[in-house]
């Protein structure tokens, strides 16, 4: 009889890496291209808030055009820094997990996007986003 | 393989209402601590009607770093009254998230629900 091995962060995450860029993606909550109608990337700042949102059934789009341009607008307007300031200790990570959830409930997946997070923080995402019950989905550009 | 980019049908907005392109990260309580306004409309509503115990938090984001010690931690209002930072976050983002969802609908035929939107938070 085989036994359950313990959790691995690992077992989340699937990693690309190119020269240009490196991506890293939760396995369970990778974006679906047929799902959404519209995406909307909201940018949660210390100082200002924004958000974009764009319908995929516009000629030409599809969810991932739409998020590849909310992902450039919001990072481009907002002058983003990628989140490492809310995503770099664990507690803090859980609370912004926790807000979230209590927000807009479990069911709606929500993307946090950061700028070369590094494996700390990745494990930390994914540690409390299970603390959490919270359906975040990392994902580095 | 070339894609076309509809730039135009990209919406970039404001909650709270403010002109310059993105808006303050402000949440004004009342006395009891219930939901007021956010953004730059927190703010002038805030200083309007200074000294009726209202609380405006501003920067609370700052607190996240205090969760190090396992303590609950708290957001310190401008007059110096504190609520859960738990709280004051998820307020924020549950107005955005619902002015987000008034945008979005505006003029739909078919109204668009939460779950059938692909939702993005950088923090």
């Amino acid at each position: 009889m085989s036994q359950k091995r313990p959790y691995d962060h690992r077992d989340d995450v699937s990693v690309e890496e190119s020269p240009l860029k490196r991506r890293v993606l939760f396995k369970q909550d990778a974006p679906k291209d047929t799902e959404a109608r519209v995406v909307c990337a909201m940018d949660f700042g210390t100082a200002f808030t924004g958000y974009a949102f764009a319908f995929t059934n516009d000629p030409g789009a599809n969810t991932r055009t739409a998020l590849h341009f909310c992902d450039g607008r919001i990072l481009q307007h907002s002058h983003n820094d990628g989140g490492k300031f809310t995503l770099a200790v664990k507690s803090s990570v859980l609370l912004f997990c926790r807000a979230i959830s209590e927000t807009c409930t479990q069911q709606i997946s929500f993307r946090a996007i950061l700028t070369g997070a590094p494996v700390q923080i990745q494990k930390h995402v994914c540690s409390a986003k299970r603390q959490a019950g919270c359906s975040l989905t990392l994902h580095t550009l | 393989m070339n894609f076309y980019y509809p730039l135009d049908d990209i919406d970039v907005c404001t909650p709270g209402g403010q002109d310059a392109g993105k808006t303050n990260t402000s949440l004004l309580l009342d006395p009891g601590g219930n939901f007021l306004a956010f953004g730059s409309e927190a703010r002038k509503d805030y200083y309007m009607h200074e000294g009726t115990g209202g609380m405006l938090f501003e920067k609370f984001k700052m607190r996240l770093h205090d969760t190090h010690n396992g303590a609950e931690p708290y957001a310190q209002a401008l007059n110096g009254q504190r609520q859960p930072l738990l709280k004051v976050i998820t307020l924020s983002l549950k107005y955005v998230k619902e002015e987000a969802m008034v945008k979005i609908n505006r003029g739909q035929v078919d109204p668009v629900s939460a779950l059938e939107i692909k939702w993005m938070v950088t923090g």
